[in-house]
């Protein structure tokens, strides 16, 4: 009887050794294969926030389920897992560089557009504005509701729209249009500020 | 026997008559004024520019529809450059 006791438990204790070595030799695994799958993700780099934030969003959110399980030792829950969400980060970082391109494209497309627009009405703008303040540097008296500091700011700023123009088109030329639109919009600004300091009506 | 060249003053150069300068296109940006009673191209000069001797200018930008700086007439649209 006594040695029937002593029997089963050691049988107790190798099967306790069994299980332990099984789940020790998932461990690593296990931990290897969530190491994979946060260096895929990394590897998708800040563009995957910028550009698919739903689709990492929902990668990093089964990930924490696998550390959930990791931590919970169900190491064959995460082994099972793993393999489809490394396939899912992985494809993140290709995800993450279509969508750039084809949000650079939108940009450009609107950048051009906007363009479009600036081209079309600066020349005439400007002309009109050169054309004013050419006359008005001639004049012996400013007219009502000009001061000399108001001309002088205005006739700067026409200079300054005139040389900001011609860096605005070589960039569009040079094909670098955000800086050719920013230094449009600048020009537009300072045409605009004239003309209302001139009392000249637009359109 | 060298050939003899005629003098320089023997034919006077022919020159294209002079053109009266063409008015400026209009665009969104042209500023106009419309001919009141009593207006001269002197008064509107003089209020648009704070000159009056710069009326010229209004004469020049006209020149399509203007052909003497004293007949202006009420009503009429004329381009303030």
């Amino acid at each position: 009887m006594k040695l029937k006791s002593v029997f089963a438990g050691f049988v107790s204790l190798a099967m306790a050794a069994v299980l332990l070595a099984g789940c020790a030799n998932k461990m690593e695994p296990a931990r290897n294969a969530i190491a994979g799958i946060e260096a895929a993700i990394a590897a998708a780099g800040p563009d995957a926030a910028q550009y698919i934030p739903d689709q990492l969003q929902a990668v990093s959110s089964q990930l924490a389920d696998l550390k959930a399980k990791f931590d919970q030792k169900d190491y064959k829950g995460v082994l099972a897992a793993a393999p489809a969400l490394l396939t899912q980060a992985q494809g993140l970082a290709s995800a993450a560089g279509s969508a750039k391109q084809a949000a650079q494209a939108a940009a450009l497309e609107a950048l051009t557009g906007e363009w479009g627009a600036l081209a079309a009405d600066i020349p005439a703008q400007l002309a009109a504005v050169t054309s004013r303040v050419g006359i008005l540097s001639k004049s012996k008296k400013l007219p009502a509701g000009l001061d000399a500091a108001s001309f002088d700011a205005v006739t700067a700023g026409t200079t300054e729209a005139t040389t900001l123009w011609e860096q605005a088109t070589a960039a569009q030329a040079a094909g670098n249009m955000e800086q050719a639109v920013t230094v449009a919009r600048q020009v537009k600004g300072n045409l605009d500020a004239a003309m209302a300091a001139l009392g000249m009506s637009a359109g | 026997m060298q050939e003899k060249t005629p003098p320089a003053w023997g034919t006077p150069p022919k020159t294209a008559p002079e053109q009266p300068e063409a008015a400026p296109a209009d665009s969104a940006y042209t500023q106009w004024y419309e001919v009141k009673k009593g207006d001269t191209l002197w008064k509107i000069a003089k209020e648009v520019y704070g000159d009056g001797s710069l009326y010229p200018e209004i004469f020049k930008a006209n020149q399509d529809t203007l052909s003497d700086p004293d007949k202006i007439q009420v009503g009429q649209m004329l381009r303030i450059p």
